[in-house]
């Protein structure tokens, strides 16, 4: 899509009325992508993979990290026309346990979304992340007898980082807030799921600070609503 | 400010069913984006798109389609977006990507 002035751009997906998957145009192009949460056969879901390069058909490289190998546990290389679709992600990588995480490569720029679906049930979508910084808000995070909202960091990098997690109550009324939940390190290429952390009744939202870029997607979670259906939404993180 | 915005929808089908999904604000309007997925009845699945013009000048506007290996040929539309205007699509009810953004520009 191009055009004449800057634009802001949603995208969804939608299966009947069953499924459900959204995405807006906050990623630009980059050679580098991350993606904090793959879901390898986890409970049922699987994550595909879909990468989008405007420059032709130059090879792409997806690489898988896992905190059980303690590191990289596999690569695949998408086909080589657009889109380049990899399901299921990761196909190749048999080491990797059920939530690696990924980087893609490529000697240009792309963009890339993660989808993740679980059956014909729950289906949502996110793109991968351009730009980590050392700063990323999460506007929602809510935990009570409706929501149990989460959210993974990743480490894209080759060092450890030490990474702080602090919650802030939406009505600012709690002796509880900001509350810092999470500080600590975080090994090169690891993930760190922030989910169990979070106080149960937490309704607010939360800023991750690292001294390093790293990179978090946000997953609000809405299990056991009336009938069946579509429960969770992935997005990026706002980096800063 | 960050900003999330949340859709959720329950149908009135048996039993009831509830679909949600997220996606998170722009902070940056771009001239040149790239949507990795789009499908037109892929296994049941569409797209909808929604443009937003954020500039007090109108905006034109080129839509190019790639489609899958083996998947169809490429296409392009263009359009004008008014200042402060936006456009959406649904191809289920318009048919076509060209006669949903045309009826739906403004």
């Amino acid at each position: 899509m191009s055009s004449s002035q800057p634009l802001a751009v949603a995208a969804a997906q939608y299966n009947g009325a069953s499924q459900l998957m959204e995405l807006s145009s906050t990623q630009p192009l980059a050679a580098g992508l991350y993606a904090p949460l793959i879901q390898n056969n986890n409970s049922g879901w699987q994550s595909g993979l879909t990468l989008r390069a405007p420059w032709g058909n130059l090879p792409m490289y997806v690489n898988y990290y896992a905190t059980n190998t303690n590191g990289w546990c596999g690569s695949e290389q998408p086909n080589m026309e657009n889109p380049r679709i990899v399901y299921p992600a990761p196909k190749n990588a048999t080491s990797c346990n059920t939530t690696p995480n990924a980087i893609f490569s490529a000697g240009g720029g792309m963009a890339a979304s993660v989808n993740q679906l679980q059956g014909t049930l729950n289906a949502t979508t996110y793109e991968a992340i351009a730009t980590p910084a050392q700063s990323a808000s999460i506007p929602k995070v809510q935990r009570d007898g409706c929501w149990n909202d989460g959210f993974v960091i990743m480490n894209g990098n080759g060092t450890a980082v030490n990474v702080t997690v602090t919650l802030y109550n939406r009505l600012h009324n709690s002796s509880q807030t900001p509350n810092t939940i999470v500080n600590q390190p975080l090994g090169p290429y690891q993930n760190l799921t922030v989910l169990g952390q979070i106080p149960y009744g937490f309704d607010g939202s939360a800023l991750v600070t690292a001294d390093l870029p790293v990179a978090v997607v946000a997953n609000a979670y809405r299990p056991g609503s009336a009938g069946v259906g579509d429960f969770i939404g992935s997005y990026p993180a706002s980096h800063r | 400010m960050a900003a999330v915005v949340l859709q959720e929808r329950i149908s009135f089908l048996t039993p009831p069913y509830y679909t949600m999904d997220a996606y998170v604000g722009a902070t940056t309007a771009r001239t040149d984006i790239h949507i990795p997925i789009v499908q037109k009845n892929n296994s049941g699945w569409f797209s909808d798109l929604f443009l937003h013009n954020l500039n007090p000048q109108s905006a034109s506007v080129t839509l190019t389609f790639t489609p899958a290996p083996g998947k169809g040929t490429p296409y392009a539309y263009a359009y004008a977006i008014a200042a402060a205007g936006n456009c959406a699509s649904t191809p289920v009810t318009c048919g076509s990507w060209a006669a949903c953004l045309s009826a739906r520009c403004r």
